[in-house]
């Protein structure tokens, strides 16, 4: 592949060329559909998807490019500053509105027309004629994005990269990506401390495990709705099944835990975990011991906090779904000035988070990789992934 | 006047000449020092001869500064691109009208400032009967029913009526955004509303003094109103967008094939 004028801008912006591990990763996981998501805004999402894009497109796989929100503007919605652009080469597909594709330096080729109109405009599916940059909105919710993953996988896209929006994490549901990067930064918390613990709580929610009981095989998750709340409770006497028809776990928590009958009961929700709802459970001697169980980790929406006060009393969420968390990148420069040693950051972050891959795209470096000594630095591996 | 868009300057006394104003506060007695100091801050700040035309003590050790100098920074306007709501603005009357005939029944919103949010100017000035700069609310609106839950209001129970009351649209206001911590807030709510099912059913719309169109889109809202909103703008889009949506809902493919 010969390089051209705008790969090596990208190459430059990225600092040195080392940035084949998080492309490696993303190849090796085999994943069809990989959800780049942060813990916030500014922790170098689009930084982890250029490397991705550089890499997986120098190994000839047919990528397209959609992101969740907006991706690849020049100035930052909240702090004015600028924002790495996205570099598209021929032949890529990028679902975009045809506002923000009038002004890429890409040349496009629209190729469907979808029916989303968004604020930003109509959302459309084109083709790279002429590499250049581009700025990418597809569509700021689950079915959007999952309509316009389809849509590029049947237009002949191998792989499907799903840029996040902000701290947004619906991106990472199994149902719209089958394997998840997730970028974190010193944006995300004053000290070190803070971010690596707010690093590991993303992580420890997102990581939530699959919900493994006989009972699951008497339930189809596919036709659980919000409105649908299933309480199943195995004591002495035997297994006792409610289902339950709410307008919502928001509207109804009180009748929920009201109808928990003793301790160790299942409880299924086919919308949200919200932390209302632990904190009642929490404070309800019959709940103690109780199972919480939604779709996917983007179901769970509880703090940390009201998570870690649920377990402690002996409650256990899982999910039906369990989110593929490929690999974590980090970014020590925060907008606001603050800065952290890369090092630091990332041997901090990784110790946590083993043996899940830590990568430093700017930095090149990286930890936790497969087959590697764990607290060895990789070094890049010359010729690529081709 | 001719204006040079691509060299867009203060106009202060004559066309072009740079000068502005501008108020800052100081964490500093009010002294000699302290107005040599803000008029230093202006030259960093790209203002040529800076002078404090006004300071204050306003506490023990803060001082208030007025300074007055010439910026030496144009703006080329042609460059700037700021999304634009894709609704025709409607006034009062044809709002209902439009509703009544493309519709065909009330809408229902359900508004709050929520999180540690307790100001409640801007739903109000949108929700409130009595409306704002010579505009009706929407509660005033007959094909209009709406619901403002006031301030302080956490994004579940904010999501709880808009279910309980089968609501077309969620209106959030946003005003308190040190540390950004309106970004936080607005995610979670959007998150909240995705992960409970119900994002292809309600219509997400934040309003607040630093909420653009683009921030909106990017955090998983419909539309994001700015100062200087009225009530009759956020009704027309959100009847319009109602209007689309059902008509999408009849559309059973899923795009026009440019191939």
């Amino acid at each position: 592949m010969n390089p051209s004028v705008s790969s090596a801008k990208t190459a430059a912006e990225l600092g040195r060329d080392d940035t084949m591990q998080l492309a490696d990763i993303v190849i090796s996981s085999g994943a069809r559909n990989i959800a780049v998501i942060g813990l916030a805004k500014n922790t170098g999402k689009t930084v982890a998807l250029n490397a991705i894009i550089k890499g997986v497109q120098a190994s000839g796989i047919r990528i397209g490019v959609a992101s969740s929100g907006r991706d690849g503007e020049r100035l930052d919605a909240v702090t004015n500053l600028p924002k790495p652009r996205i570099t598209l080469q021929k032949g890529v597909l990028v679902a975009t509105t045809e506002e923000l594709a009038m002004n890429a330096t890409a040349s496009l080729e629209p190729l469907i027309k979808t029916k989303y109109v968004s604020v930003l405009g109509r959302l459309i599916i084109y083709r790279v004629s002429a590499p250049g940059t581009i700025e990418v909105a597809s569509g700021n919710r689950a079915s959007v994005v999952k309509n316009t993953t389809q849509i590029m996988r049947h237009l002949g896209a191998e792989l499907v990269l799903i840029d996040g929006a902000a701290g947004r994490r619906f991106s990472s549901a199994p149902s719209l990506a089958d394997a998840v990067i997730l970028s974190t930064g010193a944006v995300v918390a004053p000290t070190l401390d803070g971010v690596v613990a707010r690093t590991a709580h993303a992580v420890e929610i997102l990581s939530t495990e699959e919900w493994s009981s006989p009972h699951r095989e008497d339930l189809n998750p596919k036709t659980l709705t919000n409105q649908d709340i299933v309480i199943i409770t195995s004591d002495a006497v035997g297994k006792q099944v409610q289902n339950l028809k709410v307008k919502s776990v928001l509207v109804s928590i009180s009748e929920i835990v009201r109808r928990l009958p003793g301790s160790g009961n299942t409880l299924i929700l086919g919308g949200v975990l919200p932390g209302s709802l632990l904190r009642d459970l929490v404070t309800h001697r019959k709940a103690h011991g109780s199972t919480v169980v939604v779709s996917d980790a983007t179901r769970i929406l509880a703090t940390y906090r009201d998570i870690a006060l649920f377990k402690s009393r002996g409650g256990k969420i899982a999910v039906f779904h369990e989110v593929h968390l490929a690999a974590i990148t980090t970014s020590p420069i925060s907008p606001d000035g603050r800065m952290f040693k890369a090092d630091t950051l990332l041997d901090a972050v990784a110790k946590r988070v083993r043996p899940i891959p830590v990568i430093d795209v700017i930095a090149g470096t990286a930890r936790n990789l497969p087959g590697h000594d764990k607290t060895q630095e990789d070094k890049t591996e010359g010729g690529g992934v081709a | 006047m001719d204006i040079d868009k691509t060299r867009v300057r203060p106009y202060g006394d004559t066309p072009d000449d740079g000068y502005m104003q501008l108020s800052f506060t100081l964490p500093v007695p009010c002294s000699d020092e302290s107005r040599r100091a803000a008029e230093i801050l202006g030259e960093k700040m790209g203002l040529e001869d800076a002078k404090v035309v006004y300071s204050h003590n306003i506490a023990d050790s803060f001082s208030f500064f007025v300074i007055y100098g010439r910026c030496i920074h144009s703006v080329d306007m042609t460059t700037i691109e700021i999304p634009k709501v894709n609704a025709e603005f409607m006034p009062f009357e044809q709002i209902n009208r439009f509703i009544e005939t493309r519709i065909g029944r009330k809408i229902v919103v359900v508004a709050a400032c929520t999180g540690t949010d307790a100001h409640t100017v801007g739903i109000d000035a949108i929700i409130n009967m009595k409306g704002y700069r010579g505009e009706y609310g929407l509660e005033r609106y007959p094909w209009f029913t709406a619901y403002n839950l006031g301030s302080q209001v956490r994004n579940e129970d904010l999501l709880a009526k808009a279910i309980e009351v089968d609501a077309d649209a969620i209106l959030v206001s946003q005003v308190v955004t040190q540390k950004n911590v309106h970004i936080d807030n607005l995610t979670h709510l959007a998150e909240l509303v995705e992960a409970e099912g119900m994002r292809d059913k309600v219509l997400l719309i934040v309003g607040g003094p630093r909420i653009s169109h683009e921030l909106a889109v990017e955090l998983g809202y419909d539309a994001g109103f700015g100062p200087g909103t009225l009530p009759s703008h956020v009704g027309s889009f959100i009847a319009q967008a109602l209007a689309r949506s059902a008509r999408n809902m009849r559309e059973p493919t899923r795009g026009e094939n440019l191939c």
